[in-house]
């Protein structure tokens, strides 16, 4: 009979607790403008999702959103992308591109010096670039790099870079957080050791890395950006209850708040307490892929029925209705420099219909798609397709899986369809090669055709970047006629914050998080 | 307490020797336990909630006034009102639909589970409680290896390995539940074998398939019966963790479990989406608690005051 009340005094005590918080909470609501003079010190709690770093923290050996985070806090690269994605010095102060467009030519800052105290050179950079091509290295990045023939270190200061082709993506795949540059001693002396307890030259570094609990930053003093960072330090936890990690923000629980969930955007915008910063300018896009090696998807007729059928306006409004835009045609947003504007495959039932039947398939056929479990806006996607594939008398079944089983499948080919999305890339040659490029790293289909593959070729070697613009959209013309995917939408993440929090600049171009450098708090 | 005569565990005390099976004593104490529920108030409440939720599930899709997958574009988390009763999810697709619909899957896996988990435990626990000696040691070492694992980590092994689906979910609910009932009919059986009434049975010569399942086996019934109806109330909560961690009915299916998982984000702009699957499972779940607490009540002499 005592228990009722024992419980009731643990209730009492937690409103009362409750209560004094939020008293506290109230009492800092004013905080200067954004443009008053940066304060230094402070420690930025910052919320990731999942601790995704099963190899470490090796830019070399990137793939994930979370790694390339801490990554771009670590490290710096040659050159870095501003969020409209123009190129602009990073560890090299200059560079120079021969006529033939086969020499770069970079030099390097002087006097930048790596979290050990070392100095960075040439022939660190020089080795960064010679660990990405070694097969031994494993590194995902090493296609990108291909058409790098050598790199030598001519002077402490100086790096050049021969190609054996053209190949017109290389500052921006250089400005990629993939290519931060690591002390060649220090990556030697500790080999597979290095990703664990990672060194670099960036406005961060790694104090203690716990892993799936914490990661704890702390300012580089020597940073080469004078007075910068502002922080003393970032402490890095993760959540993966996305709800959780929206009230921890709201709450004051953490400073800044990683890709929030894209279900509380319109909350979390409307909240006067936080800021929100993103949403808009990435490349990252959604779409479904067909398996065009399993019959019936192997008929091209059969793909651009159930491309036609799809009403990727609705999918969008059901799926994402924020911070996304519509895609019908190529993976590029509109107002990309390479974006094809007009759409291809234009919402008609009865084209789609008609098509199917062209195809002998006209009584229709079961379709499964793959969803990753979680990713909750995926999974409304695949249930959007599955009515809107009905009227055409293909039964869509929807299958959650997890990344590893997704993973599997993926690479077995056991699939008929899955729908997920890429992140963005610097530069379109990139998504390109990789995904649609005949045995690119993530071609899951493997497409193959010969007139993307020449495109995409005319691409890399061009660099006019108006020529390229129009090489790039006939591509994705291509694709978007007789290729494997339909695009969704183009889709783009956001962070929130405190009104605590100043100077922060999200930049769409990648994953980057290296504007954390001039964020300063509120003392 | 002269007519609250013991039933459950203890041999019937007046017409001691006598085999406990005769048709009509069976009826009488069925009513009398009916009579003694209605009188508990507890146990009122109970049976109406569970009825309720039984309803439900039997009936529910036909009132149910839309498609429960279908999606309305344009109704997206469209606020309870004339057009959806109790409003509209994050595609557009009716709650009142899917929370009928979601009670059906729930109510069936439980049912199934406690029925499949209850044939095979009370079995088990039957056979090992009678024939003791080894074949007892051996399968209640192997129900302690299960019950050793917490209830809902050994669902998600089981779903884990056998892969998402529905009747993966509900073989992975009867393992784990199986334990349970093995262990409650062993101990009834255990007491019950030491009836005279038994030593009668085996004395005038009964096989032992005849002396188990008929004489035996009802008169450990009352505690399983209790057990049957906590189980039933835990599987249904069980079902709907997995379904909420992904790892039930698949989508667009709906269970109340899947529901609560996909609404969750919505809960400041749409409460709707949470509240109405929430309130089903923690009704019917309190309906089945009640009503087995007041069966055991009922059932077991030993706590009635």
């Amino acid at each position: 009979m005592s228990v009722v009340p024992r419980a009731l005094k643990q209730v009492a005590g937690l409103a009362l607790v409750a209560m004094l918080m939020t008293a506290c909470s109230n009492t800092s609501s004013d905080s200067p403008a954004d443009d008053a003079t940066p304060q230094r010190g402070g420690t930025l709690r910052m919320q990731l999702v999942r601790d995704t770093a099963g190899a470490g923290y090796d830019p070399g050996k990137t793939t994930e959103s979370v790694v390339y985070t801490v990554d771009s806090l670590i490290f710096d690269t040659l050159l870095e992308a501003d969020p409209n994605g123009n190129l602009k010095p990073g560890l090299a102060e200059k560079w120079d591109i021969s006529s033939d467009g086969l020499v770069y030519t970079f030099t390097l800052r002087k006097g930048v010096k790596f979290h050990d105290g070392s100095d960075m050179t040439a022939t660190d950079a020089k080795y960064t670039i010679d660990r990405i091509l070694n097969p031994d290295t494993k590194s995902p990045r090493r296609n990108v790099f291909a058409a790098v023939k050598s790199a030598e270190a001519t002077d402490p200061t100086t790096l050049v870079i021969t190609l054996s082709k053209p190949y017109s993506p290389l500052l921006n795949v250089l400005a990629d957080i993939t290519a931060g540059i690591v002390p060649k001693a220090v990556v030697e002396a500790k080999g597979d050791g290095f990703s664990a307890a990672p060194v670099g030259t960036g406005p961060f570094k790694l104090v203690e890395w716990r892993r799936d609990q914490q990661i704890k930053l702390a300012a580089n003093s020597a940073y080469w950006v004078s007075g910068q960072p502002y922080l003393n330090g970032i402490d890095i936890s993760f959540n993966a209850d996305s709800n959780a990690r929206a009230a921890n923000v709201r709450s004051r629980t953490i400073d800044f708040l990683w890709n929030a969930p894209p279900e509380l955007y319109s909350v979390l915008k409307a909240d006067k307490s936080v800021r929100v910063a993103g949403g808009s300018g990435t490349t990252s896009f959604q779409y479904m892929l067909l398996n065009i090696q399993k019959a019936p998807f192997n008929d091209v007729k059969v793909r651009q029925a159930i491309f036609t059928a799809l009403n990727r306006d609705e999918i969008r409004t059901i799926s994402r209705p924020d911070t996304t835009a519509t895609l019908n045609g190529g993976f590029l947003p509109d107002g990309h420099w390479a974006a094809l504007s007009t759409p291809v495959n234009k919402f008609d039932v009865a084209r789609a219909k008609s098509l199917l039947s062209e195809a002998g398939q006209a009584a229709g056929f079961p379709l499964e798609i793959l969803v990753l479990s979680g990713s909750d806006f995926h999974v409304r996607t695949g249930q959007a397709v599955q009515q809107q594939l009905q009227p055409l008398g293909i039964t869509v079944k929807v299958t959650t899986v997890d990344s590893a089983q997704q993973q599997q499948r993926l690479r077995d080919g056991s699939f008929d369809a899955v729908v997920t999305g890429f992140s963005g890339t610097l530069d379109p040659d990139e998504r390109l090669t990789q995904t649609f490029g005949t045995g690119g790293g993530t071609n899951y289909a493997k497409f193959s055709d010969a007139e993307v593959d020449d495109l995409i070729a005319q691409g890399r070697a061009t660099t006019d970047q108006a020529k390229r613009a129009d090489i790039y959209r006939r591509v994705q013309q291509r694709l978007a006629e007789t290729g494997p995917m339909a695009f969704t939408y183009n889709y783009n993440f956001f962070d929130v914050m405190t009104a605590d929090v100043h100077g922060y600049e999200f930049n769409p171009t990648t994953v980057n998080y290296r504007s954390l450098r001039q964020v300063w708090l509120t003392q | 307490m002269a007519e609250n005569t013991p039933i459950a565990m203890s041999a019937p005390a007046s017409e001691p020797g006598l085999p406990a099976d005769a048709g009509p004593r069976r009826t009488r104490r069925g009513l009398r336990v009916l009579r003694n529920l209605m009188r508990d108030r507890t146990g009122v409440v109970g049976a109406v909630l569970v009825g309720l939720a039984l309803f439900a599930a039997l009936f529910g899709p036909l009132l149910a006034p839309y498609d429960p997958n279908l999606i309305h574009p344009d109704a997206r988390l469209a606020a309870p009102g004339a057009r959806f009763l109790l409003g509209a999810d994050e595609l557009g697709r009716d709650v009142l639909s899917r929370a009928l619909h979601g009670a059906r899957i729930s109510i069936v896996v439980g049912v199934l589970v406690v029925l499949c988990a209850g044939a095979i435990g009370v079995t088990v626990g039957l056979l090992s409680g009678y024939a003791k000696g080894l074949v007892d040691g051996v399968a209640m070492r192997v129900m302690d290896v299960l019950f050793a694992f917490p209830t809902l980590l050994l669902a998600m092994a089981v779903v884990a390995v056998l892969g998402t689906d529905m009747r993966n979910l509900i073989v992975a609910l009867v393992l784990v539940y199986i334990p349970a009932f093995a262990r409650v009919a062993r101990a009834s059986t255990l007491s019950v074998v030491e009836e005279p009434y038994i030593e009668a049975a085996r004395a005038v010569g009964l096989p032992h398939r005849r002396i188990l399942f008929r004489y035996v086996l009802p008169n450990i019934m009352p505690p399983v019966l209790v057990q049957a109806t906590i189980s039933l109330a835990y599987a249904i909560l069980v079902e709907a963790s997995l379904s909420y961690l992904g790892l039930g009915v698949q989508p667009p299916d709906a269970s109340w479990g899947s529901m609560l998982a996909t609404g969750k984000p919505y809960l400041e702009l749409a409460a709707w989406l949470c509240m109405v699957p929430g309130l089903a499972i923690m009704l019917t779940v309190l309906g089945f608690n009640l009503l087995g607490d007041a069966l055991r009540d009922v059932l077991d002499p030993r706590l009635r005051r």
